[in-house]
């Protein structure tokens, strides 16, 4: 490789060789040594928009119109961007003490573009894997471990649901067939009980019927009722003069009509003897004293007879008391059963004789009298059968004795008569106006006589007892149907009639036995039907139970599918979070395996660096052994012999410096493409000379070994000394 | 022929369009079963679906809670409707001998598990109903997807809607009819996919420099009344020229579909990232363990993995910028 520079800086129409292996460039300050590496950088460095700017940098440093160039030309695909190459290829002396991370502009991209080169990303892959692992089997509540468990519990509690449902979903069968079985029983029963409801239904309209004629006769009985009421009442009304009653003031009327009577017959009497007397002067030879006294007995037996009739009311009482006594001595008996007390009723026997002495007709004990009166007194030709008569005619004929017995010892002229007369006629004309007043209310009251008054009223009174009875009855009646006026009610029973009449009822013989048969009938039916009616109500109540439940349960279908769902999305969640497992395990392999390719360039860098430190330190027992152990915080971290881990800035100077060029080497050895050459700027200038040469030769071994160029920039002498180097003296 | 529910979408459809379905049957010239499904009875107002006319050759089925219908001396039909709810006493008669016997229900039969959708109206069917009819097959109408199943030696078969309503996973996979013969006293199933009704696909690719190749390997087999939605995951580098991209498969795919969908939601925006090497190499990693992959499901899992990778490397470069 020969690299022409025609004009770059202090350098025009020079050549220089670049040995495949080992070129050096050696000269004092100000020699060209970093035109020449500035020349390299350029030519190996892609020339585009990005790295513009850098470009500019370098050229900056000659001027605009540099002509140089590289013989044979450096192919595009392994040019690079100046900075990377500078970074990775180009290690000058300011930079032999890099870090792979410091604050240093465009320190990051090139140290990404190492980490890209030599692994896969500059990503942390490790975290990535931690991440993975902890979404599988982490503790937090987002990660499968946590998810499958909540689904593996929701699913469980599906499962008891369904259970749950399934058994209830079996139980159904057994409670259909109950319930077929006890709607056909009610069935049956129903039928039976629309059977017997018919019977009822007949009866009862038999009885109804028969009601209905009861009632219609009821009816017909109180319209009946009412009739008579009407017909009694108009005929009270007719009689209200009855109202007032006018016996007492009849019999008075008539009393005083026969005392005026008995007084005129009397002064009659008494005229009449006086009369005779003056014409038959002493004419008379009867005894007077004789007749009087004889008249005067027989007054008095009949009084004696007529008031022995009113003893009869005392017999009446002897009676009761007998009946009386006899009741209560029968009851203490009976009561007390001691037969001694009927010894009571004894005593009073005779009482019951009085009794049992009935008076005979009065008219047959009158005439015994009558006949003897008529014996003691032959000469008063008497022909009377009436007691009160022949008292009146006694007491006349009396009247007549005593007017003859006083004419004998008193005188007695034409005034005494004249008085009678007048007393008479006064007498008379009062019964002339007391007939006629008797005659009055004899034509007010429509009768002849005092007794067909007494008659008449009586009939009245009875009248109006009935009637006032019957209106007591109908008004109840009427109050039944809350009816108060009997014209209204009458009008009402009228209108049933007609009703009863229009519905074609007709009038039958039953009454109301008939009707107590019929509803013992109908009651013995009802128990029956009662019976059933029961059955079928407990019949029912079980088929409500029964549907009740099933109604409750028929939506278990639906339930139970809903369920099974909720199960099925459940289970394929299961599964999905089982395949996102077994993807996130699969994730954290492939993770795994492109780390493996991290860790086997690190493994491959730390073996590397260990050797080219060994080397560069000539310490081939490797004493020291220190070697890269990996990146801690973009830090390169050594492991020592002991093993322990440091950031490589702990290391002495030398040391660092050996170890990042071993490092760099190493990093090179993965990444390096054919064609690119390596410029080292003075790298061992805190070498001491063992050190140095040690590197140097390592270096040697190393170019030929990986075939990389090596150019190496340094004023050291002892670069001279190496005759297998192409060595340019600047 | 059997319709198993849901021919129309509610029972005011029933009212405009019994004429036009008429029409179309009355061509056919077979008799047609149409079983009332939980659509026939919206907004139903206590209308009868039996009570509407069709053409002669048409007979609804939704006497409840079953009907029977005997073709010929060989085999019947049991007819389970859509129920609200079921009587707690269904009788179901005995089979005949010699008769073979296929029951016909809509709803979702318990035990097959089905998933039921957000928008899915559920119609249950007692699997009692299933195991009491004593019937040698059991079609059943209501759900979208075309599944079959073995429930204690019961044979279970969702015929799947004959159309793509909406999308999601029940209106995945081909749609079918049966055909169903008998021979030898046996029922012979034959099922015939129905491609003219289209179907709803959805796929999951990688956005790589393969997608376009993959897509045009899966439009072979669409069709014009499918709908298909892809999601494509992965790193874009420029959300603009990806949208480009995206625009520009749906509309050279759009016109051979019904509907075309291509949503990008699950892909991360990373400028120059892309060329990371780490997405590089994990991806050719992912390769490897895919071409090593020796089940669909472990190409699943590989798949998840690549997709969460994919994912986690870049959260993590964007959280190194």
């Amino acid at each position: 490789m020969i690299l022409n520079l025609i004009k770059f800086g202090k350098f025009s129409d020079k050549s220089f060789e670049i040995s495949p292996n080992i070129t050096i460039f050696y000269g004092e300050n100000e020699s060209g040594k970093t035109t020449i590496f500035d020349a390299l950088m350029l030519a190996f460095s892609v020339h585009d928009k990005k790295s513009a700017v850098h470009i500019k940098n370098i050229k900056a440093r000659y001027g605009d119109d540099i002509d140089y160039n590289i013989e044979p030309p450096v192919p595009a695909n392994i040019k690079m961007h100046p900075e990377a190459y500078k970074n990775i290829y180009a290690i000058r002396e300011s930079d032999i003490l890099f870090e792979l991370t410091d604050n240093k502009k465009d320190t990051k991209d090139w140290e990404q573009s190492i980490k890209m080169k030599m692994f896969s990303s500059d990503i942390d892959i490790n975290k990535i894997i931690a991440e993975i692992n902890n979404e599988y089997t982490g503790r937090s509540e987002n990660s499968v471990l946590k998810r499958m468990s909540r689904i593996k519990t929701e699913h469980n509690n599906i499962i008891d649901v369904l259970e749950k449902l399934y058994v209830v979903k079996n139980s159904l069968d057994i409670k259909q067939g109950s319930l077929v079985s006890k709607k056909n029983e009610t069935g049956i029963l129903d039928k039976k009980r629309i059977d017997i409801e018919n019977l009822l239904k007949e009866k009862k309209s038999e009885i109804e019927g028969y009601k209905k004629h009861l009632s219609f006769k009821n009816k017909e009985n109180v319209l009946k009722d009412i009739d008579i009421f009407f017909r009694t009442d108009q005929r009270l009304k007719e009689n209200n003069f009855l109202n007032d009653d006018k016996t007492s003031e009849l019999y008075n009327l008539e009393n005083q009509i026969n005392e005026n009577e008995n007084s005129i017959e009397y002064l009659r009497g008494k005229i009449e003897v006086l009369e005779t007397d003056n014409v038959n002067n002493n004419k008379s030879s009867f005894n007077v004293s004789s007749l009087k006294g004889r008249i005067e007995d027989s007054i008095e037996t009949i009084d004696a007879s007529l008031s022995t009739k009113k003893e009869g009311g005392s017999k009446t009482i002897f009676l009761s008391i007998f009946l009386t006594v006899a009741a209560i001595s029968t009851a203490l008996a009976v009561f007390t059963k001691t037969p001694i007390w009927f010894l009571a009723i004894i005593p009073t026997m005779p009482l019951f004789f009085l009794k049992m002495n009935k008076s005979s007709d009065s008219s047959k004990n009158e005439m015994p009298i009558i006949n003897n009166i008529k014996k003691v007194l032959p000469e008063l030709e008497i022909e009377l059968d009436n007691l009160h008569a022949l008292r009146d005619f006694l007491l006349k004929e009396l009247g007549r004795i005593t007017s003859k017995n006083t004419n004998t010892n008193i005188n007695f002229g034409e005034d005494n008569l004249e008085d009678m007369e007048r007393e008479i006629n006064e007498k008379r004309e009062n019964n002339i106006e007391l007939k006629n007043e008797l005659k009055s209310i004899f034509r007010a009251s429509f009768v002849s006589s005092i007794s067909e008054y007494i008659k008449k009223r009586e009939i009245y009174i009875s009248d109006y007892k009935e009637a006032d009875i019957l209106y007591k009855k109908i008004m109840f009646e009427a109050s039944n149907v809350g009816i108060d006026d009997i014209n209204k009610f009458y009008s009402e029973i009228r209108r049933n009639i007609d009703n009863f009449s229009s519905e074609g009822i007709a009038r039958n013989d039953a009454n109301e036995v008939d009707i107590s048969i019929k509803e013992r009938e109908y009651e013995k039916i009802l128990i029956d039907y009662n019976k059933i009616k029961e059955l079928i109500s407990g019949y029912n109540l079980d088929i409500s139970r029964l549907e009740g439940e099933l109604h409750n349960t028929n939506n278990i279908h639906s339930e139970i599918i809903d369920k099974e769902s909720n199960l099925s999305k459940v289970k394929e969640s299961i599964v999905n979070e089982e395949k996102k497992r077994d993807a996130l395990m699969l994730l954290e392999k492939m993770f795994g395996d492109l780390n493996k390719k991290n860790d086997e360039v690190f493994l491959s860098l730390s073996k590397n660096s260990k050797v080219l430190y060994s080397h560069i330190t000539d310490n081939a027992q490797g004493s020291e052994d220190i070697s890269i152990s990996g990146f801690k915080s973009d830090k390169i971290i050594v492991k020592d012999k002991q093993n322990e881990e440091r950031p490589v800035d702990y290391l002495s100077s030398a040391t660092k410096d050996a170890m990042y060029l071993s490092i760099r080497l190493s990093v090179l050895s993965e990444i390096h493409e054919h064609g690119r050459i390596i410029l080292l700027d003075d790298p061992f200038i805190t070498f001491d000379h063992n050190r140095t040469i040690n590197a140097l030769m390592f270096l040697k071994a190393f170019s030929e070994e990986k075939n990389i160029p090596i150019v190496l920039f340094t004023k050291d002498e002892y670069a001279k000394n190496f005759d297998d180097f192409l060595i340019h003296n600047l | 022929m059997f319709f198993l529910g849901d021919t129309f979408n509610s029972f005011d459809d029933v009212i405009n369009l019994k004429d036009e379905f008429s029409d179309i049957m009355r061509g056919i010239n077979i008799p047609i079963y149409l079983l009332k499904g939980n659509h026939e009875s919206l907004n139903n107002k206590g209308s009868k679906f039996s009570d509407i006319s069709f053409s002669k050759n048409i007979f609804v089925l939704d006497k409840e809670p079953l009907g029977i219908i005997r073709l010929g001396d060989t085999l019947e039909i049991l007819a389970v409707p859509y129920q609200n709810t079921f009587s707690s006493t269904i009788n179901i008669p005995p089979r005949r001998e010699n008769v073979l016997r296929i029951l016909i229900a809509h709803g979702i039969v318990e035990g097959t598990m089905w998933q039921l959708e957000e928008d899915e109206t559920l119609s249950s069917v007692p699997i009692d109903i299933l195991k009491k009819s004593n019937a040698d097959l059991s079609l059943i109408g209501h759900i979208h997807k075309h599944m079959k199943h073995n429930i204690e030696g019961l044979k279970i078969v969702y015929l799947g809607s004959s159309r793509v309503c909406r999308k999601s996973k029940s209106e995945r996979g081909s749609r079918v009819c049966l055909s169903l013969k008998i021979e030898d006293g046996n029922i012979v199933q034959d099922y015939i996919k129905l491609k003219s009704t289209g179907q709803y696909e959805v796929y999951n690719l990688i956005l790589d420099d393969n997608m376009h190749n993959k897509i045009k390997d899966l439009a072979v087999n669409w069709s014009k009344n499918d709908i298909i939605d892809i999601n494509i995951k992965g790193i874009a580098e420029n959300e603009n020229s990806l949208n480009k991209e995206l625009e520009g498969i749906a509309s050279r795919y759009g016109k051979y579909v019904r509907e075309i969908n291509v949503k990008s939601k699950d892909i991360i925006i990373l400028s120059s990232e892309k060329h990371e090497n780490i997405i590089n190499e994990f991806l050719v990693l992912s390769d490897e363990y895919m071409k090593n992959a020796q089940s669909d499901s472990e190409k699943e899992i590989i798949e998840m993995a690549r997709f969460i990778g994919l994912e986690k490397i870049s959260l993590a470069l964007k959280s190194k910028k």
